[in-house]
């Protein structure tokens, strides 16, 4: 039994398939990145499997229950975390009410909440902005926000949307070392990202989606040189010179 | 952007002040006895609870409701009903319509929250004129002439007074009441719950908040608490009808004065009760019957600066938000 499994996933937008029958599997304690084109169907696919949007097809199981179709909240429920590309840190609440409102979903106690939320606001390197509001934060701070919130929630799964898009290099240098550590703590995580350099290095097992459909899947080091990925990224003629040189 | 480190202070501070107002009003009727005065703070106390009660679902959860009055009939019918027809006495006909109107909200409130923004207010808006056409062309409950509550022997049994004082306690015991309670709601998970709800549904769902169940929760509260209000009113005046408990404009006015006074604080809608009920009572104290809409262009007005100039409303002058 995997960990985290998708089996078939199909999901249209009208003539549109925006997921065409994706499998695969994951296993507990890894890094998965997820990589793809524009309009791959990255983002779609997270969705899916968040709970955002109904599958039309197949199912996505995790720790052996069936959880495809099921409501956002119920799959947090569960243990299976999002953060979303655009950030979105509750405004009005400061950083460490945002990360308390993820610290809630395990225990309803303010004290507690607050406790656990003070822990990861130092595990994240946030502790000395928790009184801004979340709403003053810088993009990278932000993107670090969601990340706390998300893991307030005492995730199994986190499923991370571009968390290191739009950063300076220091910053993704800095978010790099805090998903390592993330990792470490036990959390598996899957990452949808942009930027080819800072995904490769960090994740075990990489995916690629075109056009919906997933063309590879294995270690960084396959991935990146599958014919079909070259074919994705830089089209049919740069490959054919590619081949050639 | 005030960091939160000398809210603790300002929080004392705040507490001192809300206190020592709090033991002023306990003793104001002592020192003033002018029926007309004690007749305003009554009106304010009950503005300032139902729109205290407003704000939860409203300023919190942020979900806006311009069909609240429906709640507020229904407490005022409960109660004078139950006296009426049943021979109840009006506590427990209060504690009922409070009940019904929880039913009411949760039955209205299920369909209704999955509608978002813009149609969420029509539809409260509309039920708000449902309501008001059952009320006026139910004979059972008075129809459109409304109903007379007869005069009893006096005293808290039968929730009839000669004097003022007695009602003015009993309104400041339940606005006491409903702020203790929002104080709370605030300071609990379901305080946050709300805020994040308003703030960012997607986000809050992401963080497994269930949308639907905490928006009905916060309906319920908010829906009970000016339910009461409505029994009070009824008591109060010992007459009710349509035109007067089922106003669209008891909705908006309480929408208003939350805004005023400050939407999603504890003490914002009391200061925009304690601003709104006085101009309206004296504008139309001092230009009689003729100039019954002169309040409402005020209020236009002070709403047009508010929105303007301090969207946090009064409460963000004092908190500096």
């Amino acid at each position: 039994m995997a960990f985290f499994e998708v089996k078939n996933l199909t999901k249209r937008f009208g003539g549109l398939i925006a997921v065409n029958d994706v499998s695969f599997s994951v296993e507990e304690n890894q890094i998965i990145g997820l990589i793809g084109p524009n309009g791959a169907g990255k983002s779609t696919f997270f969705a899916t499997i968040a709970g955002y949007y109904k599958p039309d097809e197949g199912n996505v199981e995790f720790d052996g229950e069936e959880i495809g179709g099921l409501l956002p909240e119920t799959i947090a429920h569960k243990g299976i975390t999002r953060t979303f590309q655009i950030v979105r840190p509750f405004g009005t609440l400061t950083v460490l009410e945002n990360v308390m409102v993820g610290a809630f979903l395990r225990t309803k106690n303010r004290k507690k909440a607050q406790e656990r939320a003070e822990e990861i606001l130092e595990f994240t390197g946030l502790a000395h902005k928790r009184n801004l509001s979340g709403a003053a934060l810088t993009i990278a701070d932000k993107k670090r926000l969601e990340l706390a919130r998300a893991l307030a929630t005492r995730p199994r799964l986190l499923l991370l949307d571009e968390v290191m898009a739009g950063l300076t290099p220091k910053e993704t240098q800095e978010a790099v070392e805090l998903i390592r550590k993330v990792n470490k703590q036990g959390i598996t995580l899957f990452i949808v990202e942009h930027v080819m350099e800072v995904i490769m290095p960090i994740s075990h097992q990489i995916f690629v989606l075109d056009e919906g459909k997933l063309i590879s899947a294995g270690p960084p080091d396959v991935v990146a040189k599958d014919p079909a990925v070259v074919k994705a990224y830089l089209g049919e003629r740069y490959y054919a010179e590619y081949q050639g040189s | 952007m005030p960091h939160k480190g000398d809210g603790i202070l300002l929080q004392k501070k705040a507490f001192a002040i809300v206190g020592t107002i709090w033991c002023l009003l306990l003793i104001f009727p002592q020192f003033v006895t002018q029926p007309f005065y004690l007749h305003l703070m009554i009106l304010i106390f009950l503005y300032a609870m139902i729109s205290g009660a407003w704000n939860i679902l409203g300023g919190y959860a942020g979900q806006v409701s311009l069909g609240h009055a429906v709640f507020f009939g229904i407490g005022a019918y409960s109660s004078t009903l139950g006296v009426l027809n049943f021979g109840l006495s009006p506590w427990i006909g209060m504690v009922i319509g409070g009940l019904i109107a929880v039913l009411i909200s949760l039955i209205t409130g299920y369909p209704t929250f999955r509608l978002k923004g813009h149609y969420f207010v029509i539809a409260t808006l509309a039920l708000g004129e449902i309501f008001f056409v059952i009320f006026t062309n139910w004979e059972w409950a008075g129809g459109a002439v409304g109903k007379h509550l007869p005069f009893l022997d006096p005293g808290m049994i039968n929730f009839q007074f000669g004097p003022k004082a007695p009602y003015y306690y009993i309104a400041l015991a339940f606005l006491t009441i409903q702020l203790l309670v929002t104080y709370f709601m605030e300071r609990s998970y379901l305080g946050y719950y709300f805020q994040a709800i308003r703030e960012d549904q997607d986000a809050a769902k992401a963080l497994g908040i269930e949308i639907t169940k905490y928006k009905l929760v916060a309906m319920a509260l908010s829906a009970f608490f000016v339910a009461i209000g409505g029994s009070f009113y009824a008591q109060y005046l010992l007459y009710i009808d349509p035109e007067s408990v089922f106003p669209m404009m008891l909705s908006i006015q309480i929408c208003l004065i939350t805004i005023l006074g400050g939407v999603g604080t504890v003490l914002g809608p009391v200061i925009g009760a304690a601003i709104m009920i006085p101009l309206s009572e004296f504008s139309r104290a001092w230009l009689g019957g003729s100039g019954s809409a002169l309040d409402l262009v005020i209020y236009g007005l002070l709403i047009m600066i508010i929105a303007v100039y301090k969207p946090s409303g009064l409460m963000g002058l004092l908190t500096r938000k």
